[in-house]
């Protein structure tokens, strides 16, 4: 066993060699070729009912909004449901839909190349920095640009600078406007994906102008949208409109923050260095395993985390619909354990815990945090 | 360039197509619909549907075809349809019950029912000039359905013969042709009864003897494969073929002999070997992109090639050009590539 060329063993899985590996790729494929083979009306109902509770919620809360009158329950009641509205709609519907997880229904309202989410990031940019960097080189330093949204320090692989002290005041301002962060992430305002300094003086040169149009019309739309459209509409009621617009966006802001920092971030997800070349497909199917975790609990919080508390099903298969990660979820965990690979799971509760953690311990340079936290894992 | 081009909504289309369609379900912002009024069994197991669209649809060439789609089991499915009558008339097709489609349109589709359709297309319609023509028609089965409203427009309007060739076990529209042909003497027409065990059997000699003047005809053929097949070489040999319009429904038949390539998918992640087009290669490596008609026409399979040069099936057109959308369907890989699919 030659130690020196495996970069996974400072993890918790088992070195497995090459026959072992093709052995386990060919297992993930047949769990993911049972399941696309038996799609049909039982999924196509799925989407079309969550998409039904978008509307209802949205229609919900924009009328209690501009109509709940002086009540405080109402405004509260309005927000809450639009609030709602939104999360699912950026969760469970946008996010896999964009995926082209329904693309087979043919439906080119739920198609994945043309459908726009209710988020300030266009979705052409979204696509590219989701679908492709963050999804092809899943928690590679100086590919995947979702490490620490160029904004926090989540690994010892960036050098420690001295506003990286403000890691974790940084994570609470990015949680608040999380859709923003998404939405200039996709900017590429950053030299280099995992690196932190962002510049808005970059936004002038031809190659940042190619992602800032797309993000301005979004961004722009949105914005006409939640704070002048509806406002407008409810005339004297434009303010409590206003807020409770305002209130539903930070919802859903927060919820996807946590959702998300939770699927990568937590403590023994693994960032790797960018040695990727001479991946195989069971190289990058064990990447996703290692590079996500899950989020235990019921059907309702796999339902409003937009089935991302499966974070390794959707990176194994990002293309299969995401109402069928439950049923793998089980046939991919025993398939880990049964080749030692760690398969990372826990409560939000305990994720959020360590993610927050994670951001704390890297706020400050690496020898303070070995002397803070006596098991600060080295390899970050 | 796409970046260039994207335009985000305001308002999303569906959202306010599912408001006004709870008021009325023939009422949407954009997209053409039709609520099926009549379906009436015709001979050779045809089909009449008549249809009333919303005021989205635009009027349509006699010669035309609008799609139809449907939800089968959850999952969309096209079709294209000709359009069996005349501008200004009610909307009709004529279906055979052969494919998944139209086996629902005629078994499992009611009264009341609305689908959504496509913008009338097609490029099989009378010339301008078709007045100082002889015309030639020949179809098979329910290659009829577009030769009616040509026929219907054609013969009040010229004194130049026209001939209608028209293969069928159980000819539908009878009736019509024949009053069609004691009304208009200049209108020639030959019904041949073929059967299974005696297959329409076109050929260059049935031709030449039904009309010897097919040289100087403009030319119109909707028929079965093999009927296309024997006039597109026939006409090619006799050096005719600026004289042909050919209409077919049927999906791109693959090229065994092309070389395989492989095609990867960045949204799915996948890496799968083409040969053909891509859309059957894709689903024959378990994808399952979208699709529609399968011919070409609809763009429902329209996806972005990244990089890497395709041949488009129906034209022959290579393309080499980055960030290119392609229809799967018609899209053949001459060289590895990069698509977001």
């Amino acid at each position: 066993m030659d130690l020196s060329q495996n970069v996974f063993m400072q993890g918790k899985s088992r070195y497995l060699t090459e026959a072992e590996k093709a052995a386990f790729a060919e297992r993930i494929e047949a769990i993911r070729d049972s399941v696309m083979q038996t799609l049909g009306e039982k999924d196509a109902r799925y989407v079309y009912r969550v998409r039904d509770l978008v509307r209802y919620t949205e229609i919900v809360g924009r009328s209690l909004l501009m109509f709940g009158g002086k009540s405080k329950l109402m405004w509260v009641m309005g927000t809450v449901s639009l609030g709602i509205s939104k999360i699912v709609e950026n969760m469970e519907l946008g996010h896999n839909v964009m995926h082209g997880q329904y693309d087979w229904l043919n439906d080119p309202t739920l198609h994945g190349s043309s459908y726009e989410w209710d988020n300030v990031c266009a979705g052409l940019d979204w696509k590219r920095t989701h679908n492709f960097e963050h999804h092809t080189y899943t928690n590679v330093m100086g590919r995947d640009r979702d490490i620490g949204y160029g904004l926090l320090r989540m690994t010892r692989e960036q050098p420690w600078q001295w506003h990286d002290v403000f890691n974790l005041p940084s994570a609470a301002f990015l949680a608040l406007f999380f859709e923003w962060g998404v939405g200039i992430h996709g900017l590429h305002l950053t030299e280099e994906a995992g690196t932190k300094s962002t510049s808005l003086k970059k936004l002038r040169s031809p190659e940042r102008k190619k992602h800032a149009i797309p993000f301005l019309k979004k961004m722009s739309r949105q914005l006409a949208k939640d704070f002048v459209l509806f406002p407008a509409l409810a005339g004297r009621r434009a303010l409590p409109v206003f807020a409770g617009n305002f209130a539903a966006n930070t919802m859903r802001n927060i919820w996807a923050f946590g959702v998300i920092f939770c699927g990568h971030f937590s403590e023994d997800v693994e960032i790797f260095p960018d040695n990727i070349e001479n991946e195989t497909r069971a190289d990058w199917y064990l990447r996703q395993i290692k590079g996500s975790c899950n989020i235990d609990g019921g059907k309702l919080m796999h339902f409003f985390t937009g089935n991302l508390s499966h974070q390794i099903e959707h990176h194994l298969f990002p293309d299969m619909p995401a109402n069928r990660y439950a049923e793998v979820a089980p046939k991919v965990q025993a398939l880990c354990a049964e080749y030692g690979q760690h398969y990372d799971t826990g409560t939000m509760r305990g994720q959020l815990k360590e993610v927050f953690k994670r951001i704390a311990q890297h706020s400050v340079p690496d020898e303070i945090a070995d002397r803070i936290w006596k098991n600060a894992s080295p390899q970050r | 360039m796409v970046t260039t081009r994207y335009t985000p909504h305001l308002i999303r289309e569906d959202f306010v197509d599912f408001v006004l369609g709870k008021v009325n379900p023939l009422w949407r912002w954009k997209q053409a619909c039709a609520r099926i009024e009549q379906i009436k069994p015709l001979p050779d197991q045809m089909v009449g549907i008549t249809l009333r669209p919303n005021r989205h649809l635009t009027t349509w060439q006699p010669g035309q075809f609008v799609m139809l789609s449907v939800p089968i089991e959850g999952v969309r499915h096209q079709r294209a349809y000709s359009i069996v009558s005349l501008p200004g008339e009610p909307l009709q097709i004529a279906i055979k019950q052969q494919g998944k489609v139209s086996r629902f349109l005629a078994e499992q589709a009611k009264t009341g029912m609305v689908v959504d359709i496509s913008q009338p297309a097609g490029y099989f319609v009378l010339a301008p000039d078709f007045q100082q023509t002889p015309l030639l028609l020949i179809a098979t089965g329910s290659g009829i359905t577009p030769m009616l409203p040509l026929l219907r427009t054609a013969l009040p309007q010229t004194t130049q013969p026209v001939t209608l060739i028209y293969f069928s076990r159980d000819p539908a529209f009878r009736d019509e042709l024949n009053t069609l042909a004691q009304q208009y003497p200049h209108f020639d027409l030959r019904i041949i009864q073929d059967s299974a065990e005696q297959p329409a059997n076109f050929s260059g000699d049935l031709l030449d003897e039904l009309v010897p003047d097919a040289e100087n005809r403009l030319t119109y053929v909707c028929a079965a494969p093999v009927v296309m097949q024997l006039t597109r070489v026939l006409w090619h040999d006799r050096n005719w073929q600026g004289r042909l319009i050919q209409e077919s429904f049927l999906p791109v038949s693959v090229d065994l002999d092309a070389a395989e390539q492989s095609v990867n998918c960045r949204r799915a992640m996948r890496e799968f070997k083409a040969q053909g087009n891509l859309l059957a290669s894709a689903e024959a490596a378990g994808l399952k992109p979208a699709y529609g008609c399968r011919m070409g026409i609809c763009n429902t399979c329209v996806c972005q090639k990244v990089s890497g040069t395709t041949r488009n099936l129906l034209t022959g057109e290579l393309d080499d050009q980055p960030n290119r959308p392609i229809r799967l369907c018609i899209t053949e890989a001459v060289s590895p590539l990069d698509i977001d699919l």
